[in-house]
């Protein structure tokens, strides 16, 4: 019925240490939250709000046979997810950014995504940019950045969905948080309205 | 560009001590000025709300901001007045609205109020229509465990804010884990806020955002429910003019203590604050919640003996046994089969507490010769694609 790669079985791979497993997943769901996303944010519905935690999870009710993958493969699920939230993310703000510019007629719909007016800013693209340069010294933190931001994992599921404890998530995000701010902190413009 | 490790390790050192004494170590330690000044910068963005937070609480809408983030007395520049109230610190800050400790003018002998204003970066049409729906739940309240309604108006720059009770008091699971260390206590706590959120039904009120973070307890050991911020109106017959109804519960939640209707987007009922309750005494009696991927599996069973973090005499066990069934009930993923209200959640819990002989049977509310416990399996299936047509339906009423 499904001819798109059973996320399922691959997640079971991932976790057998099969990295390539992970690469495969990605794309896919990518894609799914990508499809979601625009789902939500085509049509008009007056009192909705585009919540990424929501997201993630109507992706993984999608994808994932739940009766079949074991609590860490959820976790995992998760963790992949946060990386392709913050993508799918920094895509619609890189196209938001040309739509202002008098291009790109292809993303009318962002117009009425008003509830999301951090899509049209500046600072979206420039927390990616600073969260490169994380990654670049600590890999790990940067994935702790991405679990609690954009998807909204607490302390815990960080922790699990990263198979690390939750005094290193804590550590990771008072640091990462710390410094990130300081990072974007120091351009005060750039901001739209 | 420094070492990031041994600028972490500063850094985490510096922050271990008192906010007073961090300049000071820095300024002993027998490190090159950059390093040192690289450190202080550091310490400096932690302690006040940066640009990171801004975007992190528009992305995921992140409102709970986790043991570690209760550090609003770090120093971030609070507004001097808000109308005639003076503004003596902030207490707590969600995806919307910043919560200040306040007083009226300077008058040290009036009692201490909480004063939330709608943040400056948040403010909309959106925003204030929520603030508004608030207001006129609060003012609909009267409750001894509901922090009361006092005022409201707009700042001198034209942002709303709504004025309640300031209560003193530790949240809910630290007070379990540091003064309500026995099984009874703990459970005698939970049904005082059941008595809240039975109250606020009673009055057509969802709270819908209930965690250990919006209930605090007095030091005279009283519960004090907070937050109505995402509450809902149920009967809105009743309240005129507060908007429109919503499709959709998913505005502001947190993925810890969401409920599966939260999650999918599905209409909320009251059953939700049951299902939200389950998790509350979960965490009350073992310190943790159980994750949103593990609880999303029907059938979940939960466990609590083994996993107390309190101690257990044998009727503790016996206890225990009854919660782990009533929890489970109240952690279904389908509200029908949840206990039908929060005053037989109560009820069950009581019995449990009073360790009486009669069982609650779960037949006097589980139509006998229905399907629900014929093939759990087959329901959760079942359910996950209602679950999914559900969202599709939604995302297609206009």
């Amino acid at each position: 019925m499904d001819e798109s790669p059973d996320v399922t079985r691959i997640l079971q791979e991932a976790a057998r240490g099969r990295r390539d497993a992970v690469d495969r997943a990605m794309p896919v769901i990518y894609e799914e939250l990508r499809r979601i996303a625009q789902g939500h944010l085509s049509r008009e519905r007056p009192d909705h709000t585009l919540t990424t935690t929501a997201l993630v999870h109507e992706a993984y009710m999608k994808l994932v046979d739940i009766n079949q993958v074991d609590w860490q493969d959820r976790a995992h699920f998760f963790a992949m997810a946060a990386r392709q939230m913050r993508r799918i993310l920094i895509d619609y703000a890189r196209r938001a950014g040309r739509a202002k510019r008098g291009g790109d007629a292809v993303l009318v719909s962002l117009d009425e995504a008003t509830d999301f007016p951090v899509l049209r800013s500046e600072s979206l693209l420039r927390l990616d940019e600073a969260l490169e340069r994380l990654e670049q010294t600590n890999e790990r933190q940067c994935r702790v950045v991405e679990c609690r931001c954009f998807v909204g994992l607490s302390v815990e599921e960080t922790a699990e969905a990263l198979d690390t404890s939750p005094t290193t998530v804590k550590r990771d995000w008072a640091f990462a948080r710390a410094w990130l701010n300081r990072e974007l902190g120091g351009d005060p413009d750039g901001e739209d309205a | 560009m420094h070492d990031l490790a041994q600028v972490q390790e500063l850094f985490e050192a510096a922050l271990n001590r008192p906010r007073e004494a961090r300049r000071e170590y820095l300024d002993e330690l027998d490190i090159e000025p950059g390093l040192r000044e690289d450190v202080w910068s550091l310490l400096e963005a932690h302690a006040a709300e940066g640009p990171l937070d801004q975007v992190a609480a528009a992305l995921a809408h992140v409102t709970d901001p986790g043991p570690e983030g209760a550090e609003a007395d770090d120093g971030r520049s609070p507004p001097v007045h808000v109308g005639p109230y003076r503004i003596h610190e902030a207490v707590g800050k969600g995806g919307m609205a910043t919560v200040y400790r306040a007083r009226r003018d300077d008058d040290e002998s009036t009692p201490w109020v909480a004063v939330k204003v709608v943040r400056a970066d948040a403010d909309s049409e959106r925003v204030r229509r929520r603030f508004m729906a608030e207001r006129q739940i609060l003012a609909r309240l009267d409750h001894g465990r509901i922090a009361r309604f006092l005022d409201d108006g707009l700042t001198s720059d034209g942002r709303p804010y709504l004025v309640t009770e300031f209560v003193e008091g530790e949240r809910l699971d630290r007070y379990c884990e540091r003064v309500a260390v026995d099984l009874e206590r703990r459970l005698t706590l939970f049904l005082d806020v059941c008595e809240a959120v039975e109250y606020a039904h009673g009055r057509g009120v969802v709270h819908r955002d209930l965690k250990p973070d919006n209930v605090l307890v007095t030091a005279d050991g009283e519960v004090r429910l907070l937050d109505f911020g995402i509450a809902k109106i149920l009967d809105r017959s009743a309240f005129p003019g507060i908007g429109k109804p919503t499709t959709t519960g998913v505005h502001v939640l947190t993925l810890s203590y969401a409920s599966p209707e939260q999650l999918r987007g599905d209409p909320i009922t009251p059953s939700s604050d049951v299902y939200q309750l389950g998790l509350l005494l979960v965490r009350m009696v073992t310190g943790r919640v159980p994750p949103v991927h593990e609880r999303s599996v029907e059938p979940f069973t939960v466990q609590l003996a083994g996993r107390t973090t309190s101690p257990s005499s044998p009727q503790d066990e016996k206890r225990l046994a009854r919660l782990e069934a009533i929890i489970t009930r109240a952690l279904a993923l389908r509200p029908g089969s949840r206990p039908a209200s929060v005053e037989e959640l109560r009820a069950a819990v009581e019995a449990a507490l009073a360790d009486s002989a009669h069982d609650l049977a779960p037949s006097t509310t589980i139509e006998p010769g229905q399907g629900d416990t014929l093939d759990l399996r087959l329901v959760g299936l079942g359910l996950l694609v209602v679950a999914v047509l559900i969202v599709a339906a939604v995302a297609l009423m206009g």
